[in-house]
């Protein structure tokens, strides 16, 4: 079902090791005008559900009007939480839960000092408080882990942990590397990844619950497609830029030219849909043309990090030679990708 | 057990208060839930305080309107139920 994720806000209650600066900078909220321009012209192209996400979204100063304005408005919704504010907000969630799809709440960790070491020490509680009030309400939830140096021992356990709690399911998703991430010592190499993923699919089947990855693994297929690329899924920031990805939106500051098909304080929903159709096309024929030169690297074949470097967002790795991404020198410099 | 003792909750139980008085309570080396009532809650609220079970009793009376016995029999009922479910434990401190 086509969706749009919709960054409600860069603010954010946590301050977590590994997410992109942009995304907590605090800097703003999506004007409600932009919203309701979602949702008056969102059915005419196609757009069915609404997946919100941050920062943290559900502490958008009007949250509340924005449930309900969605839910009036006729779509499905959900949303990506860290759990904190969720003992505020889910009488709201029930109150419309006709429209209610899920939420995932981010937990980084199967241990309570794993996810506290990268969130935040008592985000782990919180996150156990949120599932214990979705178990309750029988509101639906699922769990996201963000795949790090700190958390690679502890798949298997997240997913018994996840079946345990009643979660619907978990998903797992590599971490994009950044100038952060590279300090922190966060990121796992190309070998490392394959290997995760290696116990991952196995998991695939003999879990009870769904289990799955994020786009940006391995994939043996060039043009393995994710969600924008299928035309499924538009990425709104919080400025009203309809942008490429929401896996790379924030990534290496605001959003610039190469990601951005336009900003809808000033286009219709239509015509940013119609120039995001045209930009998924050209990047497939530049992909096209990269794999028939015979360019495509091992390392292309992780789908993220091909957009990253096509986006021209992996210059910083310049500044870390011994960085496992950057064992191959082949660095795009190029930012020309418009 | 007895009312001049005191119990507190387990260290690895996570509890959340909902909008109705509900209390769910996550034991989170069981991964096992236990949802208490608002009269639970309160008995819950008295142990996270540190009460004398006699006074958690005391409050009951006041609050929920019920007479010596029966608040005193409701007290030592769950805080039975929650150390067998190892929710709760004995005070050390307590007398």
């Amino acid at each position: 079902m086509p969706r749009i994720v919709i960054e409600l806000t860069n603010r954010c209650n946590l301050n977590c090791g590994h997410c992109f600066d942009e995304r907590h900078a605090a800097t703003g909220d999506l004007p409600l005008a932009v919203l309701d321009k979602v949702l008056l012209e969102g059915k005419s192209c196609g757009i069915e559900q609404v997946s919100f996400t941050g920062g943290e979204p559900t502490i958008h100063r009007r949250f509340k009007e924005i449930i309900e304005r969605v839910a009036e408005a006729g779509y499905q919704f959900s949303f990506v939480s860290n759990g904190v504010s969720f003992p505020r907000i889910y009488p709201l969630v029930l109150k419309h839960r006709r429209w209610f799809v899920g939420v995932t709440f981010s937990l980084d960790g199967a241990r309570e000092e794993t996810h506290d070491r990268l969130r935040g020490s008592g985000s782990y509680r919180r996150v156990m408080r949120a599932a214990s009030i979705c178990v309750v309400r029988d509101l639906p939830f699922t769990f996201n882990m963000v795949l790090t140096t700190q958390n690679r021992n502890e798949i298997g356990e997240m997913v018994s942990l996840a079946e345990r709690l009643g979660s619907g399911g978990v998903r797992f998703g590599h971490l994009m590397p950044t100038p952060e991430t590279a300090l922190r010592k966060l990121d796992l190499s190309p070998e490392e990844r394959r290997k995760l993923e290696s116990e991952i699919w196995p998991l695939k089947k003999s879990a009870s619950i769904p289990v799955g990855m994020a786009p940006g693994y391995f994939s043996e297929v060039p043009f393995s497609p994710c969600g924008p690329l299928k035309l499924e899924e538009y990425n709104l920031d919080y400025e009203g830029n309809l942008t490429l990805c929401c896996q790379l939106s924030g990534h290496s500051g605001k959003n610039g030219g190469t990601d951005i098909m336009g900003n809808l304080n000033e286009l219709s929903l239509t015509e940013a849909c119609e120039r995001f159709h045209l930009r998924v096309a050209t990047y497939l024929a530049d992909k096209r043309d990269k794999f028939k030169r015979g360019e495509f690297s091992e390392l292309d074949h992780f789908p993220c990090w091909y957009c990253l470097k096509y986006l021209g967002k992996t210059s910083w790795l310049s500044s870390f030679p011994n960085h496992p991404w950057n064992a191959s020198n082949e660095i795009y410099s190029k930012e020309t990708h418009t | 057990m007895m009312l001049n003792e005191t119990f507190r909750p387990h260290r690895e139980v996570v509890d959340t208060k909902l909008d109705d008085g509900e209390v769910v309570l996550l034991h989170l080396d069981s991964k096992t839930y236990y949802s208490l009532n608002p009269t639970g809650e309160r008995i819950w609220q008295g142990l996270k305080e540190g009460l004398l079970l006699g006074e958690i009793s005391r409050r009951l009376r006041e609050e929920f309107d019920v007479d010596e016995e029966t608040a005193a029999r409701s007290v030592l009922d769950l805080v039975k139920e929650l150390c067998e479910q190892n929710l709760a434990l004995p005070d050390s401190k307590s007398s």
